[in-house]
Order: structure tokens, then sequence, then C-alpha cells
């Protein structure tokens, strides 16, 4: 027989066998579990309240925030300048354009993290970049930034210097005045000054 | 010239047989999600997996139900729930926790908090496996409510209950 043929035929019955196959992969999903697995303990998807707080301060206009609670939620209370999307209509098609893009981050946060997380690993899954989560949700927010707990005089001035500064912070945001208390706790020295630390890394 | 061509051929079968392995694998991946996108986000919404401390505790002792804890093997070793298996959760996947994930009893998932406990539920709830929940409260609230007894006013809340009055904080402090 000629050798034509026979890779003809061989060609054929590869094709014909491809053709009735199960169509290949009509999902739209394009991490499997082990991918989500590894994405999940990286973790770099998660904003911090402190985080947070400086993109918001500093105006940064790539951000939006996603608050997928439910309307009657987020009309009650809604962190500055967030959009609702409920969950259980992230996928509707109105929504897509926002969290399918590249042009800017978003961030899902909820009354925790379960709701958030829910709808990034759905839309990390989809392939959809750029979708961050707010860690600790609203409570989080409230209990650094809004109300932050108040160090013990003994604490250490990092510990002040940050409790000042999301002292500021929520000030920023809810636009209250210092009380005098608290004026004074921000014009305190608490502890004196530590020696400065040597500079970490590099060849010593 | 006759030999060349048969080493053409044989050349291309086996490469059409490799293309066509690589094909076929891709649809019997064991990692590859059952559930659609759709279909996981209308799981959620009903938020019937979440059980509350309460409810766990009544279940513990329960036969039909087993806990699984998602921490590292350390961390099960210093302090975990009596009667729970101990699967960390990078070792989720692993062959030989299939099975267990297949048996019919029902599985209540808990980790540190309950937010990396609802990661592995949505991930083996997207693989296909039913019949799993999680503890939606931290383990330091288990450990006090449930065994140490500590007098809480209420039961420990849930991750996605609102832990201030937003409205009303925000009312205080403006102005």
């Amino acid at each position: 027989m000629n050798t034509r043929v026979i890779i003809c035929i061989i060609l054929i019955s590869f094709g014909s066998i491809a053709a009735i196959l199960p169509k290949e992969n009509t999902s739209s999903i394009r991490l499997n579990a082990d991918q989500m697995l590894h994405e999940i303990r990286l973790a770099t998807n998660l904003i911090s309240p402190d985080e947070l707080a400086d993109l918001l301060i500093n105006k940064d206009p790539s951000i939006l925030l996603i608050d997928v609670r439910d309307s009657i939620e987020y009309g009650k209370f809604h962190l500055p300048g967030a959009i609702n999307i409920p969950l259980n209509n992230l996928l509707n098609d109105n929504w897509i354009p926002y969290i399918d893009q590249i042009s800017q981050n978003n961030i899902f946060y909820s009354n925790g993290t379960m709701l958030s997380s829910e709808a990034w690993i759905i839309t990390k899954q989809l392939g959809f970049k750029n979708n961050f989560v707010l860690s600790g949700g609203i409570n989080e927010w409230f209990a650094t930034i809004i109300k932050p707990e108040r160090p013990t005089s003994m604490a250490p001035t990092e510990e002040w210097a940050l409790y000042n500064k999301r002292k500021a912070s929520g000030m920023f945001f809810t636009g209250s005045k210092a009380s005098s208390a608290d004026e004074a706790a921000l014009s305190l020295p608490p502890v004196p000054r530590k020696k400065k630390s040597r500079v970490q890394g590099g060849c010593s | 010239m006759k030999h060349i061509n048969l080493l053409a051929l044989g050349g291309l079968i086996i490469l059409l047989a490799v293309l066509f392995g690589f094909a076929t694998l891709k649809i019997t991946g064991k990692y590859k999600f059952k559930r659609e996108s759709t279909e996981m986000l209308e799981i959620v919404s009903l938020r019937e997996h979440a059980l509350s401390i309460d409810k766990v505790k009544s279940h513990s002792t329960d036969d039909e139900y087993t806990l699984i804890d998602i921490r590292t093997p350390k961390e099960y070793m210093i302090y975990h729930i009596s009667n729970s298996t101990n699967i960390p959760f990078d070792r989720l996947l692993d062959d030989d926790n299939m099975d267990f994930f297949n048996s019919p009893k029902k599985k209540i998932i808990y980790g540190t908090s309950s937010v990396g406990a609802n990661a592995a539920w949505m991930i083996l709830t997207q693989l296909g496996y039913d019949n799993l929940f999680i503890l939606d409260c931290d383990l330091n609230d288990w450990k006090l409510y449930v065994d140490e007894k500590n007098i809480f006013s209420e039961p420990p809340k849930k991750n996605e209950d609102p832990k201030f009055d937003y409205e009303s904080i925000i009312k205080e402090t403006e102005g």
C-alpha cells in the first residue's frame, strides 16, 4: 500500500476519534482546585484596614471599594465611595465589566471576611484580575480605624505611633474633632525615645 | 526511500499519540472543578453551610457528624476539638483524603477562624463533594465558650455578624 494512503488513514482515524470525544472545557473556570488552594495559601489578596486607610486618605484613584452585602445593610452603612454588588448578583451581566477588568483595583468587603472571600474565590477562578479583599471587613475597620484601642501608658513608642495614626485616620473618615482626652493622648510623649535600630540587611 | 517513509510515518504516529494523550488528560484532571461558578454562587448565597457555635456543639456528640481540623499538625497537637480529624489545609487535596470526603457522613470543617475553613469548604464543594459544613466562629471562642464554659453573655458572634452598631458610632463621632 502507498505510504500516503496509510498516513491519510491514520490522520482520519485520529481526527474522527477526537471529534467524538466530549467537547473539551466548555467551562469558564480558569483555575483548578490545586491552583486555587495555592492562591488561597499565598493570601496576596488581603488588604489590611491600615493599608486601606492609607489608600483612601491619599485618594488613590485606582481603587474601587465593592460592598458585597445586601442592599439593606449597604444602605445603613458603607465605606466611603463604595458601590454595592450583593454577592448573589456578583455574576450578573451588568456587574461583569466592574469585576473583570484591568484598569482598576477592586477591594471586596463585607462585615467579616467570609462573603468577601467567597466573592474573591469565585472571581479568581474565572481568571478575573485585580480583585482584593479587605481583611477583617467592616468589623476590623471599626476596631482599628474608627475606634482604635488605646494602648497602655507602658506600651512601646511604636504602638502609640500606630494608635495616633489610626486615631487621625479615624477622624479623617468620621470628620470628628479630637476630644480633649484624645488630644492629651496625641501630645503625650509616652516613653523615652528608643535608640535608633540598626538598618537591617546588607553586608556586615 | 522506503526506509525514510517508514521512519516519517512512525514519527507522525508517535507525535499524534502524544498530542492525543495531552488532549484527553485535560478532560479527566482530578483537580477539575465540577461545579460552575454560577452554581457555586447560588450555593453560597443560601448561607446554609456556616453553622453557629451552638449548632456545632449539639452536633459534636452526634454520630452522623464528624469534625475536620484544617490547621497544621502542630496546632492540632496543642489543642483540638475532641473527636476531630486533622486534615491540614495544604494537604486537603491528597488522594487518601478524597475517599474520606466521599463518605456519606456529614462533615464540619473548622480552622483558627471561620475564613480558612470557608476556603476549604469552597474548594471541596466546588469539586462536587456534599454534606460539608463549617464552624462559623474562631476556635479560641469555642475553647472559651464550650471547653472552659466561660460565661459569655451571649454565644460568640459569627464572622459576618456586625460586631459594632456602625450607624450609631458614625453618628456619635460626627460633628
